[in-house]
This record gives C-alpha cells, structure tokens and sequence, in this order.
C-alpha cells in the first residue's frame, strides 16, 4: 500500500513546551499593555455604573449616569463644540499641510528653512505657545486688533465672544497641528514615484490635473492615517458649552 | 507619425557633459534603437527628444515641428517607462483613457479608443483591474496601450524589457516588433542589450561616452563597426582583440605579426599603416572554427572553460597568455588545459589602428 501524507498530521498543533518562546517574547509588552491601557479602560467602565465618590460605600446604580448625561442640554453642547472643533481643526489643517507640503516638495533655495519654520510649532510648548497667542488675540493691544484699527474696522474681541472665540482656537490649533500635517504629506509625496509624474506631464496633464488626478489620490492612505491621528487628538480636547 | 531630427544636441549638468554633440536623424516609420553600456547617454538622450528635461544646446525637430522649446505634453510623443509608470490608483481603462481624457475628448470617444488599443495589446478582458492585479507582462501591455491611444508622432521607449524575466522578454520583443510593423509607427527605444538592438532594429545608434560611436542598420554595425568600442560593444560573445604589429604594409596589403597567430597578410591599402605601428586584430568568436578551411589562419589555444549550450559550445582559452572566447558549432570533443588548434577565416578578421579606429576596406 502507498504511503500518503496525512493534512491532520501536518496541521497537528504544537505543545506549549515546543513554542513557548512566541509567548515570552511578546508577554513583557503584553502585561504593560494590559495595566497600562486595557485594565483602567475595563476599570472606567465599570465606574461608570456606580455612584463611587470615595466618600461613602460605592453602589451600582447601572446606566443611571449615562441617562443623566444624556439627559442634560450642556452635555449635548459640549458633544456638538467638541465635532465642530474637531471638524474645523482636521479638514483644513489636512488641506493646508498638503499645499505646503506640495509646495515645499520641489527642489528650490531655502526649503529646509521654510520646512523647518513650517514645523517649529510643533515643537513649540503649548504654554509658551499659548501666550503668545493669548497676545495676539489681546483685545486692546494685540496685533490683529491693531491691524483692524488701522483698516478703520472696529476691533474685536476674540477669546471673550461666545461666536468668536470657537474659531480664535480653531485658527491657533491649526497653526499649531500644519506642521505635522505637512511632514506627514512631505514623506507621502516622496513616495510617489517621479515616473508616474513624468508619464502624467506626457500624457499632457496641467499641474493642476496632476495635482488632482495624481498626487491626491496616490495620498489616500496618508490622508486617511493623518485624518485618523488628528481626529483623534482633536477630538481629546473637549470643548465645553460656550453660551 | 513623423520622423526625428536632432541637430547638435548637448545635455551638460555643471561640467559633465551628459550628451555630446548629437546630430542624428530617424526617418518616419523607422525603429531606431540607442543602445550603449550603462551612463553613456542613451537615456538622456531620450528625455531630451520627450521633454522630460531641457537641452543645453541645439535643436530638436519632429515631422517638420521644432519643438526644442515645446513642454513634454504639447510633442504628441508617448513614452513607455522601464518602471512603466502606471497610475496604481486608477483601473487599465482609466490608465489607457488618462491621456485622451486630458484632452477633453467626449466619454464616447474615449471608450471606443480605449478598447480598440486593449484589444491592440490583447488587454480587453482585465479593463477593470487595478495595476496590482497584472503580471508585469500585462502591466507593460497597459503601458504600451496608453502610448498607443494618443496616436503619438513619435513612440519612445525607455528599457522597457529590463524588468521583465528571460521568456517573457523574449515574447516581448516580438510582439514590440509586431506591434511596431502594425502600427508603422515611428519608434526609438533605448537598451544597454545589445541582443534586443539587434533584433528588433531597424537602425541602431551606437552611443558611448554621451557621443554618437556609430549608425547603421543592425549588420552593417555587426560586420562593419568603425571603432573598438563597437566590436566590442555589438556580439554576444565579445569580439576577441589581439594586440599586433605591422611588419611590412603597401598600397594593397598589410602584414601583420601578433603573438600566437601565424604571420597574416590582409588584401587592404596598408598605405597610412607603417610598419612597426601597434595594431589591434578583431577576430569574432563565431568565427572560429576547429577544422582548418581555404583561407583561414591557424591560433593554438589552452582552453580552461567549456561552456555546452547544444547548439553552440563556447570556449574561454588563453592564446600566448590573452584571453579568447571561441564559439563552435556543434559538441565538440575539447579537453581543458590540453593544447587546441583554432582555425580563424581571414575574410572576417577585423584591423584596428593604434587610435582603435577599422582600417578593413
């Protein structure tokens, strides 16, 4: 009778003692991971269904909080200030470092010096940062009122306006987040090869339907992890009810 | 359809000088190959007559059109990239449709174009795919059809067989011969392949150095090239190069005397060759044979290597301690390192003056 190979046999699991190893190696970052992310997430919530103040015995009182939360209007306004943020910081800081990115992509005397300028707020601490900014916005000596007044155009109170100052932060959280943006959009476009431009400008495309038709889509992938990164930090920064 | 002109065409980047002088003209219909070994120019060259980059001095003219100044994309000239250059984003359709769609053609139009050059390169079933989904065979049709559908003046080809394998190349080259035969289009393709200049050539522009070393149709350059560079460069094996003397030379004759061939006397002028100048001897290692014939002149070899193909066998011998490669018909009984008798027809031997310059008639 001829021999034949069993599958069972060649898919037969191995014992713990054979590859016990493929568990040490990962296990150190596994049980960081596990204290440092996984166990306070369970732990919030569980919180989340009791009444703990740490002043009197914790009970459960299940989605009671949740019904409250849901239930009060500056929560909902809070939510609401929180996309509009997220929204008016993610799109145009994409749209911004893509264009300085794309700009700053060619080869030209004094790129690294406007890349470098471009990224410093990043670097930037966001204290110091916002200072500065608290600065510019200054309603009686800050720069942007000054250039107002000397338009004859009354000047403005940016942080203090209910209707102002959502777009006074926006306009800062951008000038600060543009940088990443555009070194993230600055490595993309370096991926792209030059061929396919060069087959692009044979093909008899302008610059801007080899921007659109080209560099755009070929950015996808980058556009989707930058929009995912900036959603997510924007998103943190939990706007409260302004009115 | 047109033809090219290049009238003394130089490309420098700062003191290099990338491409030297070149005046050359490709008549319409032609399949003109630039072949040369690797930084000689060739591609430059290329980029100059698309476009890609500007000239540094003189004048690129196609059909009547001087369009030294024109932008790449206003030289109704099509290029086919050694990397292909496919848009990965975009479906074959797209790809082929991309360079009629910049021209605003109606959707209508572009569809017809579309699958009448699929169906030119045998691509009208995978019109849907991305790029990701084709073997690279296919991947160099897509790219071909996209050339193909702009009805170019002028096709350019950049290396477009490097990246493929062995049989695929093969299979290539004649459908780009088939395909260049269809269309009668006006073709210049670069290669560092001698074998793919050779068969698929119309006219072949040997380039070294950024300069032009010869033109000429693909035997013509084989029997006749003007220089060293060129019998060395054109036949695969090289051709083999004995360093000689002249011993005695007249208005008819030249005798000849190099170490480890017999006294040679060639039926040429021999005037501008005097004696005692140092010369080269070409010999091409097919025509070696192992049996001595009517005019042929005797070498002894040691052989170290024994290449069998079948067909051929290939010898790497040393004669009086240079190197040689011999190709003989048939298999051969040879035995290494025993001495061995090669018999070479005078007829084919080729005589290089001491600048490497043919002096054969």
């Amino acid at each position: 009778m001829a021999l034949q190979s069993s599958p069972v046999a060649a898919a037969r699991p191995q014992s713990f003692t054979q590859n016990w190893s493929a568990y040490a190696f990962p296990a150190p970052a596994l049980i960081i991971l596990f204290l440092s992310l996984l166990l306070p997430a369970a732990t919030t919530l569980v919180m989340s269904l009791t009444d703990i103040s740490f002043l009197r015995p914790t009970n459960f009182v299940w989605l009671e909080n949740y019904i409250k939360l849901f239930s009060d209007g500056r929560f909902r306004q809070a939510v609401g200030n929180t996309a509009y943020y997220t929204v008016g910081v993610t799109f145009p800081t994409m749209v911004l470092g893509l264009l300085a990115a794309t700009a700053l992509n060619g080869k030209f005397r004094g790129r690294i010096v406007f890349r470098t300028i471009f990224y410093l707020p990043v670097l930037t601490s966001l204290i110091a940062a916002a200072v500065v900014w608290m600065y510019v916005y200054e309603p009686y000596s800050g720069p942007i009122n000054g250039a107002l007044a000397q338009m004859g155009l009354p000047p403005q109170p940016w942080l203090q306006s209910p209707d102002l100052a959502m777009t006074s932060l926006i306009i800062m959280a951008i000038w600060r987040d543009f940088g990443t943006a555009m070194i993230i959009y600055l490595a993309g476009l370096q991926d792209i090869p030059k061929d396919v431009y060069e087959a692009a400008r044979l093909d008899g495309a302008k610059t801007k339907d080899i921007f659109l038709r080209i560099t755009v889509p070929m950015l996808s992938s980058v556009s989707f992890y930058l929009m995912i990164i900036l959603i997510v930090q924007t998103f943190q920064c939990s706007v409260p009810s302004m009115s | 359809m047109a033809g090219l002109d290049l009238a003394r065409v130089s490309k420098t980047y700062g003191a290099f000088e990338a491409v030297k002088d070149v005046s050359l003209t490709i008549e319409e219909g032609e399949f003109a190959v630039f072949v040369g070994p690797s930084g000689c120019g060739k591609s430059t060259l290329l980029r100059l007559i698309a476009g890609l980059d500007p000239v540094s001095e003189g004048a690129i003219r196609i059909g009547k059109d001087d369009v030294t100044a024109c932008p790449a994309g206003t030289r109704s000239v099509a290029m086919v990239f050694q990397s292909y250059a496919l848009y990965p984003h975009m479906s074959v359709f797209d790809n082929i449709a991309f360079p009629l769609q910049m021209e605003k053609r109606s959707k209508e139009d572009i569809r017809q174009q579309v699958e009448k050059a699929a169906a030119t390169v045998q691509l009208g079933t995978r019109l849907g795919d991305k790029p990701a989904k084709l073997s690279g065979g296919q991947r160099q049709r897509v790219a071909i059809a996209r050339a193909i559908v702009r009805k170019p003046a002028l096709f350019l080809m950049d290396e477009p067989l490097s990246n493929p394998d062995a049989a695929l190349r093969m299979e290539m080259r004649t459908e780009l011969t088939r395909l260049h035969k269809q269309l009668g289009a006006t073709m210049v393709y670069v290669t560092h392949d001698q074998l793919e200049a050779m068969t698929m050539a119309d006219r072949i522009v040997v380039l070294n150095r950024g300069s032009v070393e010869q033109v000429g149709r693909p035997m013509d350059i084989y029997h006749r090239p003007v220089n060293k560079f060129v019998a060395s460069f054109i036949g695969s094996p090289p051709m083999n190069m004995l360093a000689a003397e002249v011993v005695g030379a007249d208005g008819l004759s030249v005798r000849v005397a190099a170490e480890g061939l017999e006294p040679l006397t060639l039926a040429q002028d021999g005037s501008a060759l005097p004696a005692g100048s140092s010369v080269t001897v070409g010999i091409r290692p097919e025509f070696f044979s192992a049996t001595p014939g009517p005019d042929t002149i005797k070498l002894t070899a040691i052989p170290h290597a024994v290449e069998r193909l079948g067909l051929h066998t290939i010898i790497h011998a040393a004669v009086a301690g240079h190197a040689i490669t011999a190709l003989l018909n048939g298999d051969p009984v040879i035995e290494v390192n025993q001495p061995l008798d090669l018999y070479a027809a005078v007829g084919q031997l080729h005589l290089f003056d001491s600048e490497g310059l043919r002096r054969n008639a």
